[in-house]
Protein backbone atom coordinates (compact mmCIF):
# COMPACT_ATOMS: atom_id res chain seq x y z
CA UNK A 1 0.00 0.00 0.00
CA UNK A 2 0.98 3.30 -0.41
CA UNK A 3 2.10 5.32 2.19
CA UNK A 4 0.65 8.37 1.02
CA UNK A 5 -3.05 6.78 0.46
CA UNK A 6 -3.10 5.76 4.20
CA UNK A 7 -6.06 6.79 6.33
CA UNK A 8 -4.16 9.71 7.70
CA UNK A 9 -2.59 10.99 4.49
CA UNK A 10 -6.49 10.82 3.28
CA UNK A 11 -7.78 12.87 6.07
CA UNK A 12 -4.99 15.20 5.29
CA UNK A 13 -5.85 16.02 1.64
CA UNK A 14 -2.17 14.63 0.48
CA UNK A 15 -1.84 14.49 -3.16
CA UNK A 16 0.48 12.77 -5.22
CA UNK A 17 2.03 14.30 -8.44
CA UNK A 18 5.30 14.39 -9.98
CA UNK A 19 7.81 17.09 -10.78
CA UNK A 20 9.32 17.75 -14.11
CA UNK A 21 12.17 15.39 -13.67
CA UNK A 22 9.28 12.35 -12.57
CA UNK A 23 10.12 13.09 -8.78
CA UNK A 24 7.57 11.77 -6.80
CA UNK A 25 6.06 15.36 -5.28
CA UNK A 26 2.95 15.44 -2.53
CA UNK A 27 1.07 18.23 -1.95
CA UNK A 28 -0.73 19.58 0.83
CA UNK A 29 -3.59 21.84 -0.48
CA UNK A 30 -4.04 24.49 2.23
CA UNK A 31 -7.45 24.05 4.47
CA UNK A 32 -8.58 24.96 7.70
CA UNK A 33 -7.50 21.37 8.71
CA UNK A 34 -4.06 21.97 8.61
CA UNK A 35 -4.08 25.38 10.25
CA UNK A 36 -2.11 26.63 13.13
CA UNK A 37 -2.68 29.86 14.53
CA UNK A 38 -5.20 32.02 11.52
CA UNK A 39 -3.58 32.17 8.37
CA UNK A 40 -0.63 29.83 8.82
CA UNK A 41 -0.36 26.27 8.47
CA UNK A 42 0.32 24.15 11.74
CA UNK A 43 3.71 22.88 12.28
CA UNK A 44 2.75 19.18 12.82
CA UNK A 45 0.50 19.20 9.72
CA UNK A 46 4.26 20.27 8.03
CA UNK A 47 5.99 17.44 10.06
CA UNK A 48 3.21 14.83 8.70
CA UNK A 49 4.29 16.04 5.26
CA UNK A 50 7.65 15.66 5.35
CA UNK A 51 6.94 12.12 7.42
CA UNK A 52 4.68 11.24 4.90
CA UNK A 53 6.75 12.08 1.10
CA UNK A 54 9.66 10.62 3.10
CA UNK A 55 8.15 7.26 3.35
CA UNK A 56 6.62 7.33 0.01
CA UNK A 57 10.18 8.33 -1.87
CA UNK A 58 11.61 5.27 -0.18
CA UNK A 59 8.75 2.76 -0.57
CA UNK A 60 8.79 3.61 -4.53
CA UNK A 61 12.87 3.46 -4.44
CA UNK A 62 12.36 0.08 -2.50
CA UNK A 63 10.32 -1.09 -5.58
CA UNK A 64 7.33 -3.65 -5.29
CA UNK A 65 9.65 -6.66 -4.59
CA UNK A 66 11.08 -5.48 -1.76
CA UNK A 67 8.63 -5.13 0.88
CA UNK A 68 9.68 -4.40 4.38
CA UNK A 69 8.10 -2.63 7.43
CA UNK A 70 9.27 0.51 7.55
CA UNK A 71 9.47 1.99 10.90
CA UNK A 72 9.72 5.47 11.65
CA UNK A 73 13.37 5.87 14.46
CA UNK A 74 13.51 9.44 14.20
CA UNK A 75 12.07 12.82 12.69
CA UNK A 76 13.86 16.44 13.36
CA UNK A 77 11.85 19.24 11.89
CA UNK A 78 13.45 22.18 10.96
CA UNK A 79 10.93 25.46 10.82
CA UNK A 80 12.52 28.41 8.20
CA UNK A 81 9.54 30.44 7.04
CA UNK A 82 6.00 30.65 8.38
CA UNK A 83 3.53 28.75 5.97
CA UNK A 84 1.00 31.03 4.14
CA UNK A 85 -2.59 29.95 3.32
CA UNK A 86 -1.23 28.17 -0.28
CA UNK A 87 -0.49 24.48 -1.45
CA UNK A 88 2.94 23.23 0.58
CA UNK A 89 4.49 20.66 -1.57
CA UNK A 90 7.10 18.31 0.02
CA UNK A 91 9.78 16.16 -1.73
CA UNK A 92 12.36 13.70 -0.68
CA UNK A 93 15.62 12.64 -1.20
CA UNK A 94 17.54 9.54 -0.18
CA UNK A 95 20.66 9.72 1.55
CA UNK A 96 21.39 6.62 2.10
CA UNK A 97 19.43 2.80 1.85
CA UNK A 98 20.87 0.25 3.62
CA UNK A 99 19.61 -3.08 4.59
CA UNK A 100 18.72 -2.21 7.65
CA UNK A 101 18.40 1.96 7.86
CA UNK A 102 17.37 4.04 5.54
CA UNK A 103 18.59 7.91 5.83
CA UNK A 104 16.15 10.61 4.21
CA UNK A 105 16.01 14.00 3.72
CA UNK A 106 12.72 16.32 3.27
CA UNK A 107 12.01 19.58 2.31
CA UNK A 108 8.79 21.96 1.91
CA UNK A 109 7.97 24.40 0.20
CA UNK A 110 5.24 26.86 -1.42
CA UNK A 111 5.62 29.18 -4.24
CA UNK A 112 9.66 28.57 -4.59
CA UNK A 113 11.51 25.49 -4.12
CA UNK A 114 14.67 27.37 -3.56
CA UNK A 115 12.38 28.95 -0.24
CA UNK A 116 11.87 25.90 2.16
CA UNK A 117 9.05 26.73 4.41
CA UNK A 118 10.49 23.47 6.98
CA UNK A 119 12.80 20.40 6.42
CA UNK A 120 13.52 17.23 8.06
CA UNK A 121 15.85 14.71 8.78
CA UNK A 122 14.16 11.35 9.07
CA UNK A 123 16.11 7.71 10.10
CA UNK A 124 14.20 4.75 9.55
CA UNK A 125 14.45 1.29 10.52
CA UNK A 126 13.75 -1.63 7.27
CA UNK A 127 12.23 -4.64 9.39
CA UNK A 128 12.40 -7.87 7.36
CA UNK A 129 11.96 -10.28 9.97
CA UNK A 130 8.32 -10.93 9.07
CA UNK A 131 8.99 -11.40 5.12
CA UNK B 1 5.03 26.83 12.58
CA UNK B 2 3.29 26.51 16.56
CA UNK B 3 -0.45 25.78 17.16
CA UNK B 4 -1.38 29.27 18.62
CA UNK B 5 -4.67 30.69 17.79
CA UNK B 6 -4.14 34.02 16.70
CA UNK B 7 -8.20 35.46 17.36
CA UNK B 8 -8.17 34.33 20.79
CA UNK B 9 -4.68 35.31 21.37
CA UNK B 10 -5.22 39.13 20.43
CA UNK B 11 -8.21 39.33 21.91
CA UNK B 12 -6.38 37.57 25.42
CA UNK B 13 -3.82 40.73 24.44
CA UNK B 14 -6.71 43.17 23.68
CA UNK B 15 -8.05 42.27 26.98
CA UNK B 16 -4.45 42.89 29.04
CA UNK B 17 -3.64 46.21 27.19
CA UNK B 18 -7.34 47.68 27.70
CA UNK B 19 -7.79 45.97 31.49
CA UNK B 20 -6.95 47.43 34.93
CA UNK B 21 -3.17 48.17 34.73
CA UNK B 22 -1.29 46.28 37.24
CA UNK B 23 0.52 47.92 39.97
CA UNK B 24 4.60 47.57 38.66
CA UNK B 25 6.15 45.76 41.79
CA UNK B 26 9.22 46.66 42.98
CA UNK B 27 11.14 44.06 40.94
CA UNK B 28 9.85 45.30 37.54
CA UNK B 29 11.16 49.05 38.88
CA UNK B 30 14.30 48.02 39.02
CA UNK B 31 14.40 46.66 35.50
CA UNK B 32 16.17 48.09 33.13
CA UNK B 33 13.17 49.34 30.31
CA UNK B 34 13.24 47.78 26.92
CA UNK B 35 11.07 46.71 24.29
CA UNK B 36 11.24 43.19 25.94
CA UNK B 37 10.43 43.95 29.23
CA UNK B 38 7.47 46.13 28.13
CA UNK B 39 6.30 43.06 25.96
CA UNK B 40 6.32 40.65 28.80
CA UNK B 41 4.25 42.67 30.88
CA UNK B 42 2.00 43.38 28.52
CA UNK B 43 1.39 39.43 28.00
CA UNK B 44 1.40 38.25 31.31
CA UNK B 45 -1.61 35.95 32.26
CA UNK B 46 -4.15 37.71 33.89
CA UNK B 47 -5.08 36.88 37.59
CA UNK B 48 -7.92 34.81 36.05
CA UNK B 49 -6.76 32.81 33.38
CA UNK B 50 -7.60 29.36 32.96
CA UNK B 51 -5.45 26.93 30.84
CA UNK B 52 -7.79 24.49 30.64
CA UNK B 53 -9.89 25.92 29.01
CA UNK B 54 -7.56 27.94 26.32
CA UNK B 55 -6.65 24.91 25.54
CA UNK B 56 -10.03 23.36 24.99
CA UNK B 57 -10.70 26.33 22.79
CA UNK B 58 -7.37 26.21 20.53
CA UNK B 59 -8.75 21.86 20.22
CA UNK B 60 -11.54 22.95 18.61
CA UNK B 61 -9.99 24.56 15.92
CA UNK B 62 -8.03 24.33 12.88
CA UNK B 63 -5.56 21.36 13.11
CA UNK B 64 -5.84 20.43 16.29
CA UNK B 65 -9.38 19.96 15.31
CA UNK B 66 -8.74 17.31 12.60
CA UNK B 67 -6.72 15.43 15.06
CA UNK B 68 -8.77 15.61 18.13
CA UNK B 69 -6.43 16.28 20.40
CA UNK B 70 -8.05 17.74 24.07
CA UNK B 71 -6.40 18.91 27.22
CA UNK B 72 -5.03 16.44 30.02
CA UNK B 73 -3.48 18.55 32.82
CA UNK B 74 -1.14 21.33 33.38
CA UNK B 75 1.04 22.65 35.77
CA UNK B 76 4.08 25.24 36.09
CA UNK B 77 5.49 24.78 32.99
CA UNK B 78 4.67 21.72 31.77
CA UNK B 79 1.40 20.67 29.99
CA UNK B 80 -0.70 17.58 28.68
CA UNK B 81 -2.53 16.77 26.34
CA UNK B 82 -4.76 13.52 25.27
CA UNK B 83 -5.05 12.19 21.54
CA UNK B 84 -7.44 10.09 21.11
CA UNK B 85 -7.28 7.07 19.01
CA UNK B 86 -9.18 7.62 15.55
CA UNK B 87 -9.14 5.16 12.45
CA UNK B 88 -8.77 8.44 10.14
CA UNK B 89 -4.79 8.96 11.83
CA UNK B 90 -3.97 5.47 11.17
CA UNK B 91 -0.97 4.62 8.81
CA UNK B 92 -2.06 1.09 7.86
CA UNK B 93 -5.39 -0.39 8.02
CA UNK B 94 -4.33 -3.16 8.17
CA UNK B 95 -2.13 -3.15 11.39
CA UNK B 96 -4.07 -0.33 13.01
CA UNK B 97 -1.23 1.72 13.87
CA UNK B 98 -1.57 5.51 14.55
CA UNK B 99 0.66 7.69 12.21
CA UNK B 100 3.42 9.74 13.27
CA UNK B 101 2.19 12.65 12.38
CA UNK B 102 -0.41 13.16 14.42
CA UNK B 103 1.73 12.05 17.46
CA UNK B 104 4.02 15.36 16.34
CA UNK B 105 1.61 17.68 15.99
CA UNK B 106 0.43 16.41 19.73
CA UNK B 107 3.85 16.72 20.47
CA UNK B 108 4.27 20.62 19.50
CA UNK B 109 1.35 21.83 20.79
CA UNK B 110 2.01 20.44 24.55
CA UNK B 111 5.03 21.95 24.50
CA UNK B 112 4.71 24.73 22.85
CA UNK B 113 1.90 25.55 25.77
CA UNK B 114 4.46 24.75 27.78
CA UNK B 115 6.56 27.63 27.30
CA UNK B 116 3.21 30.42 28.15
CA UNK B 117 2.72 27.99 31.05
CA UNK B 118 6.75 28.62 32.21
CA UNK B 119 6.93 32.17 31.06
CA UNK B 120 3.41 32.79 32.41
CA UNK B 121 3.10 35.39 29.34
CA UNK B 122 1.44 34.87 26.31
CA UNK B 123 4.54 36.14 24.19
CA UNK B 124 4.06 34.84 20.55
CA UNK B 125 6.36 32.24 19.47
CA UNK B 126 7.10 29.95 16.53
CA UNK B 127 9.02 26.16 16.56
CA UNK B 128 12.63 26.40 15.21
CA UNK B 129 13.45 22.72 15.09
CA UNK B 130 11.95 19.16 16.59
CA UNK B 131 13.68 16.28 17.27
CA UNK B 132 11.17 13.09 18.17
CA UNK B 133 12.17 9.51 18.81
CA UNK B 134 9.63 6.91 18.43
CA UNK B 135 10.30 4.02 20.73
CA UNK B 136 7.67 2.08 20.22
CA UNK B 137 4.40 2.07 17.91
CA UNK B 138 1.07 3.78 20.25
CA UNK B 139 -1.06 0.31 20.68
CA UNK B 140 -4.19 0.14 18.74
CA UNK B 141 -6.92 1.99 19.85
CA UNK B 142 -5.31 3.49 22.86
CA UNK B 143 -5.76 7.33 23.79
CA UNK B 144 -2.07 8.87 23.43
CA UNK B 145 -0.88 11.13 26.54
CA UNK B 146 1.40 14.03 25.46
CA UNK B 147 3.77 15.41 27.90
CA UNK B 148 5.23 18.70 27.40
CA UNK B 149 7.51 20.43 29.41
CA UNK B 150 9.53 23.95 28.85
CA UNK B 151 12.96 23.53 30.90
CA UNK B 152 14.74 26.63 29.66
CA UNK B 153 14.17 30.44 28.41
CA UNK B 154 16.15 32.90 27.21
CA UNK B 155 15.47 36.62 25.61
CA UNK B 156 14.77 34.95 22.61
CA UNK B 157 14.43 30.93 22.56
CA UNK B 158 12.54 28.54 24.88
CA UNK B 159 13.76 25.05 24.75
CA UNK B 160 11.52 22.45 25.79
CA UNK B 161 11.17 18.07 26.38
CA UNK B 162 9.19 16.02 26.43
CA UNK B 163 7.24 12.38 25.77
CA UNK B 164 3.77 10.48 25.17
CA UNK B 165 2.90 7.32 26.45
CA UNK B 166 -0.28 5.27 25.82
CA UNK B 167 -1.48 4.48 29.31
CA UNK B 168 1.55 3.89 31.18
CA UNK B 169 3.21 6.90 31.49
CA UNK B 170 6.31 4.15 32.96
CA UNK B 171 6.36 3.11 29.38
CA UNK B 172 6.82 6.07 27.28
CA UNK B 173 6.47 5.21 23.30
CA UNK B 174 8.19 9.02 22.17
CA UNK B 175 10.32 11.50 23.25
CA UNK B 176 11.03 15.01 21.95
CA UNK B 177 13.44 17.79 22.12
CA UNK B 178 13.62 21.20 20.21
CA UNK B 179 13.68 24.85 20.06
CA UNK B 180 11.01 27.46 19.76
CA UNK B 181 11.71 31.06 19.11
CA UNK B 182 9.85 34.35 20.93
CA UNK B 183 9.00 35.77 17.37
CA UNK B 184 8.46 39.57 18.41
CA UNK B 185 10.99 39.30 21.24
CA UNK B 186 14.00 42.57 20.68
Amino acid sequence: MKTSFSPYAQTMGFEEQRDADGRLVIAMPYSDGVRGRPGFVHGGALAGLLETIAYATLSEALGEDDRPVIKPVNVTATYMRGAVEMTTYARATIERLGKRIANIEAIAWQDDINKPVAMAQINVMLDRSRG
Amino acid sequence: MTVLSRILFDSLCFTFTLGPKRKATGVLHRERPSKWSELRRMNEFPPEFDPARLIETMSRNGHNKLIGTRYHGHGEGWCELALPYSETLVTDIASGILASGPIFTLMDMATSLSIWLKTGTFQPQATLDLRIDYLRPARPGNTVIGHGECYHVTKSIAFIRGHAHDGDPDKPIAHVAGTYFFTASA
